[in-house]
């Protein structure tokens, strides 16, 4: 009987654990000033969201802390920053007065470049804002940017965040990463039964263990709302990463399509490493000090 | 020791005195630190010889499957790691990150290797 083709088990060792790196970017400024040149005038809200978004969605690492507040994600670290950019007047930050459907009126914080802001230009900030526009485009209705109302509810759904915390809605976030924890037990199974991995299998088990440690981490631990919610989320793109992975590699898959979706999953699997880290959820998978130097 | 002596280190030798200086108190082991200790004696220079490592052991060490496979089972049998452990993976990739300064440090080349070896 003719033995049916395992891409997985094909590839080389060497390729299979060749590392890939998420796109990280450490300055601050850089990202806010990426952020107000592909959208110039935002308030402080839409800010917030769009840089959380872009951030957790396309599994890169921006130097800020995302926690909960009011207004669900919440970075200080980027208000200070964009605080920063208005005091060396890079950016102008403008009260925009408005009135609401129900009367009441807004005082919101606009943000935009000033024309030193325009002209300040940097490898990193064409890259940011190439990302954020595409970000943008996704919360676009028509030619108008979703508001901040509509980014934080979106943020509230996807990432399971609640206003008031009951028991209720404590139970279905446990709930959820139950199920989250049942799907990567299955993966791990599959992954047990295909026994020609050899050392590839260790990997990815190990990996599978790193995901399980954590979701139990974060199961009882007080943490906060935004950290658990982007973890949860993340876990679960990691097990249907995998299950993509496995359903390619039964298919007639080709090998450029296995080696994407293969960088795709190390990407997010750092992505989630670096979050939980970040957020002192659990010790790096990846760097460990050591004595010497 | 006399001063001209030669110490070829072997691949386990290297992989194992790299995982001890991984700081990280819960996996040290007596074996670990003694290893350790002989090394860092060795390396600071208290015997007066020289260590090495040779060209099949120095390929061994940039073998990406031979470390993974020696540090899995180091982890397993010594230090008493469950089996696909995540900690295993994070002293894997600590070890793979650590390993080359060690190695390229004392890596004497081919034309030496075969000196020493016709000497």
């Amino acid at each position: 009987m003719k033995k049916s083709r395992s891409i997985l088990s094909d590839i080389s060792f060497e390729d299979f654990s060749k590392e890939v790196e998420p796109l990280k970017f450490n300055n601050k400024k850089d990202v806010v000033l990426g952020l107000l040149n592909s959208y110039n005038g935002l308030n402080a809200k839409q800010e917030q969201k769009l840089v959380f978004l872009s951030m957790v969605e396309n599994n890169i690492i921006f130097p800020f802390n995302f926690k909960k507040n009011q207004y669900g994600p919440y970075s200080q670290d980027l208000e200070i920053a964009t605080k920063e950019l208005n005091d060396e007047k890079i950016v102008n930050i403008k009260i925009k007065s408005f009135t609401g459907e129900n009367g009441k009126t807004y005082n919101p914080e606009e943000r935009s470049l000033t024309k030193i802001g325009k002209n300040i230009t940097s490898k990193d900030i064409v890259k940011l804002s190439k990302i954020f526009s595409d970000v943008i485009s996704k919360y676009e209705k028509g030619n108008e940017l979703s508001n901040a109302a509509g980014l934080e509810s979106h943020c509230y759904e996807t990432y399971y965040l609640t206003k008031e915390e009951t028991e209720e809605w404590r139970n279905s976030v446990k709930s959820k990463i139950y199920d989250v924890l049942s799907l990567l037990e299955n993966r791990l199974q599959t992954i047990e039964e295909k026994k020609d991995l050899e050392e590839k299998g260790d990997l990815i088990l190990m990996a599978f263990d790193y995901m399980k440690n954590l979701l139990n981490e974060i199961l009882d631990k007080k943490i906060d709302q935004v950290v658990r919610g982007v973890l949860i989320k993340k876990a679960e793109e990691y097990i249907e990463k995998w299950g993509e992975i496995l359903l390619l590699d039964k298919s007639e898959g080709t090998i450029e399509e296995f080696n994407k979706i293969l960088s795709e999953e190390k990407k997010l699997f750092k992505f989630i490493n670096n979050w939980a880290t970040f957020n002192n959820v659990c010790d790096s998978i990846f760097e460990f000090e050591l004595e010497e130097k | 020791m006399r001063e001209e002596s030669f110490i070829f280190i072997d691949t386990n030798v290297c992989i194992h005195r790299t995982i001890a200086n991984i700081q990280k108190p819960e996996i040290y082991s007596k074996k670990l630190n003694k290893l350790k200790r002989k090394i860092n004696n060795l390396t600071n220079n208290n015997f007066k010889c020289k260590l090495i490592i040779s060209d099949v052991v120095y390929s061994e060490l940039k073998n990406e499957k031979i470390i993974t496979n020696e540090v899995i089972y180091f982890c397993r049998k010594v230090l008493k790691y469950p089996k696909n452990s995540h900690k295993i993976f994070a002293i894997l990739n600590a070890t793979k990150k650590s390993i080359n300064k060690f190695c390229n440090k004392y890596y004497i080349g081919k034309e030496t290797s075969k000196i020493i070896e016709n000497s």
